[in-house]
């Protein structure tokens, strides 16, 4: 099988395990009490009517009458045109609400994906080179650190630090600022900051580890012995086949900080981003706005993985499409 | 008076610092390679063969190792050049083929454009000049239909055809010096033949000095003009091939000769190992194993080495003058006749 194929091949995979994912959701809110029919019932009781017609009404109202494979096709058709329902708690459509999450999401997501990308495999790597010397355990140390501290933690202190008692930042995220300017950015530095922190530890680590076995290979003795610079060796015979390893670790790690400390961090500095927003859809008990946050953060993650299964095999030639 | 040779190495000594103390793995070998010549250094494993030939480019990885002594390219020591310079001539004048082409290539990267590397970090050439180099050398060294292998993954060529890649881009600068570290080792004995003569017509081709490493005494036959004999890091013995095959002189030699049946040995091995190279035997190296040794063997280093024949000479007490080397056994051309004698070593 080539290559094209096998790229078409797993993204029906990840299409059918989004469509598995719908499945289950739908069938879980299908079992479950639907608050608004409690609700009538409760209210038609409390005003001398009857409770069961009440329940029936609201059901009517809102379809649940209709047999569950009309509703799954409902269900289904809904979340793949991107009509997700209307966010009570918002009182807008729970897109709408969930795309003004991200547009503040995006503004420190961004920042810190690219900076972890770009630092933790460098250093790892750098860490390698001088295996056991100073710099390798000073970058060891903070990889740890990073690693070990939970983030919103370390961001309650940075922000004691820096906005109480220097007064450097503010406190509370300012949303009137424009995106690109320095006010974006030093209000935005604090939480980028404490998100690499968290994910370059892990990324450091694997980077370090693996190009410690390449750099000791055969074929750096042949490059080396071809008359290529340290540097280049690097670059292209230590860097690139520790690229592969890293790529599962790499795709990992941003999913999981994406998905949840995203969370923290925007309680903690206050920024109105989606993870803001899943949390107040929680608080408030707004069904669609969760549902619509969870299956937004679920697809992501189906095609985060998808995204890293394509690199992985783009980035090592040796693995074969055929079986998969 | 003949040109100087082409490579003259001089008491070249590596070291290696390891936690169990320093350990001396080539203990002022001298040896040259003249301009088309081929000189194969010949012992057993672990024997300092392969660290010797590394150190004459500083392959060998610094720290923990150090090479000292002089190694003289056309006139230039190798060893007091910095970096960059050594760099310059590694790939370009001297080039290197190793033990294992399983290894020895990136499996990121396709077969050409390692190749092609060679030749772009040492010379300012096209993509386009660089690929028709390549593959004009993919197609030399006997790959068939070089223009599309050009664009393989190692892994999608066999063992033989790696090996025949690896020479390929060992010749991609044209080196005035090729180093084959055990090249056919890993291969399998039809493969080995085929890239014996490879090399061979290559060599012809392209009039390369040939230091080839080996522990294999029938490689040696076919191809070497002259041939140095190591032992724990010494020389026990170096001369013309015909020379030290007819008449090998070092009771080492003669009782490496035996082990190789197609050479009329009777194929059986040498008592006893080598030495620990944190700290080898006082006087020569091979004492501890020798059926010959005497108390003159065990003291006063390596003996000095003698000339027995125009061109060989050996690193032998027996030889001395006023001593009579026949109390080694009648010169055995090979026979193997007295492997009986031989008693273990010191263990």
């Amino acid at each position: 099988m080539g290559f094209g194929r096998y790229v078409v091949a797993r993204t029906l995979w990840a299409a059918a395990v989004s469509l598995i994912i719908t499945t289950i959701t739908f069938l879980l809110l299908a079992a479950a009490p639907n608050p608004q029919v409690q609700e009538a019932a409760t209210q038609a009781a409390l005003q001398g009517g009857d409770p069961a017609e009440a329940a029936e009404r609201a059901r009517e109202l809102r379809g649940l009458d209709e047999p569950l494979y009309v509703r799954y096709a409902d269900f289904v058709r809904g979340v793949y045109t991107l009509d997700w329902g209307w966010a009570e708690s918002r009182s807008q459509p729970v897109t709408e609400a969930l795309a003004q999450g991200l547009y503040y999401t995006a503004q420190y997501s961004v920042p810190w994906t690219i900076l972890t990308v770009l630092i933790g495999p460098l250093v790892g790597v750098y860490s390698a080179a001088n295996m056991y010397s100073w710099k390798d355990h000073a970058a060891t140390g903070f990889a740890f650190f990073g690693y070990a501290i939970p983030n919103f933690f370390f961001g309650i202190i940075l922000l004691l630090i820096f906005g109480v008692w220097l007064e450097a930042i503010p406190i509370v995220y300012n949303t009137d600022v424009p995106v690109f300017s320095v006010r974006n950015a030093v209000q935005l530095a604090v939480p980028v900051f404490v998100l690499v922190t968290g994910s370059i530890g892990a990324i450091m680590r694997v980077s370090r580890n693996e190009s410690a076995e390449f750099q000791n290979a055969d074929f750096m003795k042949t490059a080396k012995a071809k008359g290529v610079s340290p540097l280049r060796a690097y670059a292209y015979h230590v860097m690139r086949p520790t690229l592969v390893p890293l790529s599962t670790t790499l795709v990992g790690q941003l999913l999981a900080l994406f998905l949840g400390s995203s969370l923290l961090v925007e309680v903690v500095f206050g920024i109105p981003g989606i993870g803001r927003v899943t949390y107040d859809a929680l608080i408030a008990q707004d069904t669609n706005l969760v549902l619509g946050s969870t299956l937004a953060f679920t697809f992501v993650a189906v095609v985060g993985n998808l995204l890293e299964d394509i690199v992985f095999t783009v980035l090592d030639p040796r693995i074969s499409y055929d079986d998969r | 008076m003949t040109s100087p040779p082409l490579l003259e190495v001089e008491g070249l000594t590596t070291t290696f610092d390891t936690d169990g103390g320093t350990l001396t793995a080539v203990d002022g070998v001298d040896f040259s390679v003249d301009e088309g010549e081929t000189v194969c250094i010949v012992g057993e494993s672990g024997s300092g063969k392969t660290v010797a030939t590394e150190s004459i480019t500083r392959l060998v990885r610094e720290p923990p190792g150090r090479v000292a002594g002089t190694v003289r390219f056309k006139g230039r020591d190798l060893l007091a050049m910095p970096d960059d310079e050594l760099r310059e001539i590694r790939g370009d004048e001297i080039a290197h083929v190793f033990q294992n082409p399983q290894e020895s290539m990136n499996h990121c990267y396709t077969v050409g454009w390692q190749i092609a590397e060679a030749l772009r970090v040492h010379r300012d050439v096209s993509d386009d000049e660089a690929r028709a180099r390549a593959t004009d050398l993919l197609d030399r060294v006997g790959i068939a239909n070089a223009s599309a292998r050009f664009d393989d993954y190692p892994h999608e060529l066999s063992g033989g055809q790696k090996q025949r890649a690896m020479i390929a881009m060992a010749l991609v600068g044209d080196p005035d010096l090729l180093i084959a570290d055990e090249p056919t080792t890993a291969l399998d004995v039809t493969v080995q033949a085929q890239i014996l003569k490879l090399l061979d017509e290559l060599q012809a081709e392209f009039g390369m000095g040939v230091l080839f490493v080996t522990h294999d005494l029938g490689v040696v036959a076919q191809i070497a003009d002259r041939i140095v004999v190591m032992y724990a890091g010494k020389v026990m013995e170096r001369g013309g091939v015909l020379d030290v095959f007819d008449h090998p002189a070092h009771p080492y030699t003669r009782r490496l000769l035996d082990c190789v049946p197609e050479l009329g040995g009777d194929g059986g091995g040498i008592p006893g190992t080598l030495p620990d190279p944190r700290d080898p035997p006082d006087g020569c190296r091979f004492a501890p194993r020798c059926a010959h040794a005497e108390p003159a063997c065990r003291t006063d280093g390596q003996p000095e080495e003698i000339d027995v024949r125009p061109g060989q000479r050996v690193s032998c007490v027996h030889y001395r003058d006023g001593r009579d080397p026949s109390v080694l056994g009648e010169d055995p051309a090979g026979a193997g006749s007295d492997s009986n004698e031989v008693t273990s070593g010191d263990d």
